[in-house]
């Protein structure tokens, strides 16, 4: 008995083995793409609750092993809170008498060496098909393809097409714009892209970096398409699987695109292409 | 076999999420593979190799790896365990502890050998320890498992056994 069943059982463990291999071939030539794309479906809203679970659970032991380290840290944070606010006094008498000099100077910003061109949006993207806005400043007024265009509240866009008297702009909200970002809490740093209904993302995130809500994103500098530290948003709401490299992050600029009247284009901000170095080497 | 089946829908969620909170460097307890090995002292082969087939798919989903990887690495070390079951009429926890240990080994090896025909580079060292971490904790998981049914095993007779008049 135990021959005769000695082939079927040699057939059934040849049969598996050449179809695993079968798979990975056609896996790894990506032509079973949609298949797996289906058969993750469930598998990834089981895990996605899952996730949750662990990161709270994650959280909650993380937590309490610091709860030691955090008393301590408190009596330290109080002893700093009693100098800092000594030195937060002397600050508001600093800040002051800086306000009234400045008024008397006629200063309008605080960055004496950025220059700003005030420009006025005329009118939408015309396609629809992006985020984009017409102001009305071009070539004429020394505007060029890069600039950033920002307000007092943040990033607006950059400078995408430029005419004699008007710009194209293209928002950071569209998704074709992506711009290096850091988070200013932790200084860590990732990209911010345009995502669908005004909305912002930033990824690229490393894991283990700690995200709170409302930390604010400011631009990165890194690759030289936008000067460091303008205002992106702040985070929304942040987005973390276990088995992701990345942590996302959905971030919320403080402007309000759809009642936008006036911007500042940047203009002694000349954007670095750095494709030339890339050519180069 | 179904339950079995449905048993892996959540367990592969589970090993990829809830357990990954006691990884150390990057291993951590693989409860499909301990499960897969588990039912395969219960079940005949043809059922083993299917549940084994789709375990391994079902992760391979969530990894780098083309699917089919963990597949390839479980298939033969189930179907060597079919072999003790004839030879040994039964398989026993050291048998079943033999097959983990064999199943990891075989696991990390085929993972590292498709990796490299991938393009991938991955340090040998971090597979040496990645492997010693696993064989570790899927040895205590087993222990935990066998144990867990053994002891609801004889809980059952106990119960079913009637008294004594």
């Amino acid at each position: 008995m135990a021959s005769r069943s000695a082939p079927i059982r040699l057939s059934w463990y040849f049969t598996t083995l050449l179809l695993a291999i079968f798979l990975i071939v056609l896996s790894a030539n990506g032509v079973l793409s949609p298949l797996e794309s289906i058969l993750a479906f469930p598998l990834s809203l089981i895990s996605g609750t899952m996730n949750q679970i662990a990161l709270q659970l994650s959280g909650d032991i993380h937590d309490l092993s610091e709860l030691r380290y955090l008393r301590q840290r408190v009596d330290e944070l109080e002893e700093l809170v009693g100098q800092y606010q000594t030195e937060q006094i002397n600050a508001r008498e600093l800040q002051l008498d800086f306000e009234l000099l400045a008024e008397l100077m006629n200063y309008s910003q605080v960055n004496a060496t950025t220059r700003y061109l005030p420009s006025e949006i005329i009118a939408n993207e015309a396609s629809g098909l992006f985020d984009g806005i017409i102001i009305n400043r071009g070539s004429r007024d020394g505007v060029a393809v890069g600039m950033p265009v920002v307000t007092e509240l943040g990033l607006v866009g950059r400078i995408l097409d430029v005419r004699a008297n008007v710009s194209l702009v293209l928002l950071v909200t569209d998704g074709n714009s992506s711009v290096s970002a850091r988070l200013q809490s932790t200084r860590a740093q990732g990209s911010v892209q345009g995502a669908a209904g005004n909305q912002l993302r930033m990824t690229f995130i490393p894991l283990n970096t700690p995200i709170q809500i409302n930390d604010v994103i400011l631009t990165s500098g890194l690759g030289g398409n936008f000067p460091a530290g303008l205002i992106i948003g702040r985070v929304e709401s942040v987005r973390q699987f276990e088995f992701e490299l990345f942590q996302e992050a959905e971030v919320s600029s403080l402007i309000d695109f759809a009642s936008l009247e006036y911007v500042l284009v940047v203009t002694s901000f000349q954007p670095v292409d750095l494709r030339d170095f890339e050519d180069a080497s | 076999m179904l339950g079995k089946l449905l048993a892996l829908v959540l367990l592969v969620p589970l090993q990829v999420t809830l357990l990954n909170l006691f990884q150390v460097d990057g291993a951590g307890p693989a409860i499909v593979l301990v499960c897969l090995i588990y039912w395969a002292s219960k079940e005949n082969l043809r059922n083993n190799l299917i549940l084994t087939f789709i375990g391994g798919m079902f992760l391979d989903l969530f990894a780098i790896l083309p699917t089919g990887t963990m597949a390839l690495s479980w298939i033969s070390v189930i179907f060597l365990l079919e072999y003790g079951k004839t030879r040994f009429q039964n398989i026993g926890v050291i048998l079943m502890l033999l097959a983990i240990w064999l199943a990891t080994i075989f696991e990390y090896g085929v993972s590292y050998l498709v990796a490299t025909q991938m393009g991938y580079f991955i340090e040998v060292s971090l597979i040496f320890n990645q492997a010693l971490i696993s064989l570790i904790y899927n040895s205590v998981l087993l222990m935990l498992v066998w144990f867990a049914t053994t002891l609801l095993g004889w809980r059952r007779m106990y119960k079913a056994e009637p008294l004594p008049s």
